[in-house]
């Protein structure tokens, strides 16, 4: 059983929706929204395991709307003509409902919607990026959920295979991305990477110490991090 | 044509007077000049007026000029007005020498046999020469100048006219020019009224909908691909299908390596619609139509074939509407070919044309 989300600021997009996804047995729909920051507060509170999101919108716009989950869902764009909007979705690859539609366009899009999901992650960086460089949210995953972080929140991070692990004060979370990628979009006054496989986040460096050969550097959660020799400079700067 | 060798000879009236008038004025300067260097009002000096007086100055100096240019316009402009413009540099580079030593010399003999001064305007005959000189270049850089813009105009009045006519034929196709993005919203409003049994009204209200999509594409850009356009026919032909029923039939002949082709859009349209209207509407029986393209040595060949009713006057469908007049213009404008209507074989019209 899926929760579903439907938000369009037209009533009559909205019926036609709820009438189509009422054929599926699976798909349950908890709430509606007619404007982008209703659509916020109502999936942030609920949070349903699908949205139907429309991209034109008053108040905030179907993408400023998924920059500002705590947590995304799978979504479902839909747009009538917006230039803009679908130039996005084929530059990421993501299927999206083009109004008007009839039951053969819609079923096509739920279908696709599992196969949207990677791309939705990519599309909603995309969009996080166009804000700031250096963004100050990324997209962490924990399990099956993804969650919108505050990069200020992040202490550390560690080589993971072809992923990071994160660690923050609210537990040990993944991204998707290799360390040295991560780091390109971090704002490099805050994160410093101190090893090949590890990087750490300025404000929450208490001391260096040193154990035998090595020195290590000593965080605000009581992590100990080995220095490497290559980047051991780098930390001395920093310092002193 | 006519109108094309009246044009011809008025233009060229204009260019001689044009031509004319440099003379003459060069000349008066020219003349006012060498008047006021050798005297002015000054007692014992010519007036302005004298007839010898401008003659022996500038009159018959300029007359040489203006003779000699004669030829060598000729020979640039009219023999060779199609030679790249290195060429007519190489041949100016010859003609220059002989025009100047020609002019020189010409009046050099005028005026030993009217016993005039042999002073040249004060000068030494190589500044004369250099004056000779700079005058030809000037007279004929003008020219070439003069050429270009007018060839310039040509073009720019001729991209407008193509202009003009691919608008025409996209305001005709289909008569809306409402903003997309409220339309597409009001057909899906229009959707969402329709009761829940009316799917296949729903799905007949998108097919309407992509057309309208189909020609705010079309009018964006300047080619297609034949997929798109045929994808687009094949659309509007469905929707035909609803009135027409088994009355209309219809097929493609396209192979699938020329679907990535591209043409400028919106050449079909109006021939499938005067096949529908005025073929196979009107009659009884069903009828077919085809959409045939192929490739022939390096030319794409587009076909519409029905088997309806036939054309009888093959010159009068251009009145009807602006719709064939309209691809007919633009075939002509940007792949300088033309139309060719022909009787289907039993019955009906074939219209195809060459890319």
């Amino acid at each position: 059983m899926k929760t579903v989300v439907v938000v369009d600021d037209e009533e009559d997009a909205r019926e036609l929706l709820k009438y189509y996804i009422s054929q599926h047995s699976e798909l349950s729909i908890i709430g509606e929204a007619s404007n982008g920051i209703e659509a916020v507060k109502l999936i942030n509170q609920l949070k349903p395991d699908t949205v139907f999101l429309d991209v034109q919108m008053p108040g905030l716009n179907g993408f400023e709307v998924l920059a500002r989950l705590e947590e995304l869902p799978e979504v479902i764009f839909s747009t009538a003509y917006d230039q803009y909007a679908i130039k996005a979705f084929e530059v990421q690859a993501i299927d999206y409902l083009l109004k008007p539609y009839g039951k053969a366009r819609f079923e096509n899009a739920l279908s696709r919607i599992l196969t949207n999901q990677e791309h939705l992650i990519a599309l909603a960086e995309s969009i996080l990026k166009q804000e700031n460089t250096f963004p100050n949210k990324i997209i962490l995953h924990k399990g099956s959920r993804k969650l919108v972080i505050d990069t200020s929140s992040i202490i550390y991070g560690e080589a993971y295979g072809d992923y990071t692990k994160i660690f923050m004060d609210k537990g040990e979370f993944l991204s998707l991305k290799g360390i040295s990628n991560l780091l390109e979009s971090l704002n490099p006054d805050t994160f410093i990477r101190i090893h090949r496989s590890h990087f750490i986040n300025k404000n929450c460096f208490v001391e260096i110490k040193k154990v035998e050969r090595y020195y290590y550097a000593i965080l605000l959660n009581d992590a100990s991090i080995k220095i490497s020799e290559t980047y051991l400079p780098e930390i001395k700067k920093m310092l002193f | 044509m006519d109108t094309n060798k009246d044009l011809k000879g008025a233009f060229e009236k204009q260019e001689v007077k044009l031509f004319v008038l440099f003379y003459v004025l060069s000349t008066f300067i020219y003349y006012t000049a060498s008047w006021i260097s050798y005297g002015a009002f000054s007692g014992g000096h010519p007036s302005f007026f004298d007839l010898e007086e401008f003659f022996s100055a500038a009159g018959v100096q300029f007359g040489i000029n203006f003779l000699l240019a004669i030829p060598v316009w000729y020979i640039v402009f009219e023999y060779k007005k199609n030679a790249t413009f290195s060429a007519q540099l190489a041949l100016h580079l010859f003609c220059l020498p002989i025009y100047v030593l020609c002019s020189y010399f010409g009046l050099f003999f005028v005026k030993k046999h009217f016993d005039w001064a042999m002073n040249w305007g004060g000068y030494s005959t190589v500044w004369t020469f250099y004056f000779l000189l700079l005058f030809y270049l000037v007279q004929f850089g003008l020219m070439h100048a003069y050429t270009y813009f007018k060839r310039f105009k040509k073009e720019e009045a001729e991209k407008a006219v193509l202009r003009e006519a691919t608008l025409q034929s996209q305001i005709v196709a289909l008569k809306s020019q409402l903003n997309p993005h409220f339309l597409h919203n009001l057909f899906n409003s229009i959707n969402a009224t329709i009761p829940p049994e009316n799917e296949r009204t729903r799905e007949l209200i998108v097919q309407l909908s992509d057309l309208f999509r189909y020609q705010n594409y079309a009018s964006q850009n300047e080619y297609v691909t034949i997929r798109e356009e045929l994808n687009f026919i094949e659309n509007y032909l469905q929707l035909m299908k609803v009135r027409l029923k088994e009355r209309l039939n219809y097929s493609f002949e396209v192979p699938s390596d020329l679907y990535e082709c591209k043409i400028a859009p919106m050449l079909l349209q109006p021939i499938v619609e005067n096949a529908v209207i005025h073929g196979i509407s009107p009659k009884i029986e069903p009828s077919k139509l085809t959409v045939r393209v192929l490739k022939k040595a390096e030319k794409l060949i587009v076909s519409i074939e029905d088997t309806g009713a036939g054309i009888i006057d093959k010159e009068d469908i251009f009145q009807k509407g602006l719709g064939l007049s309209n691809t007919k213009l633009r075939l002509n404008k940007m792949y300088q070919s033309g139309l060719r209507i022909e009787d289907n074989i039993p019955t009906g019209t074939k219209i195809s044309f060459e890319l």
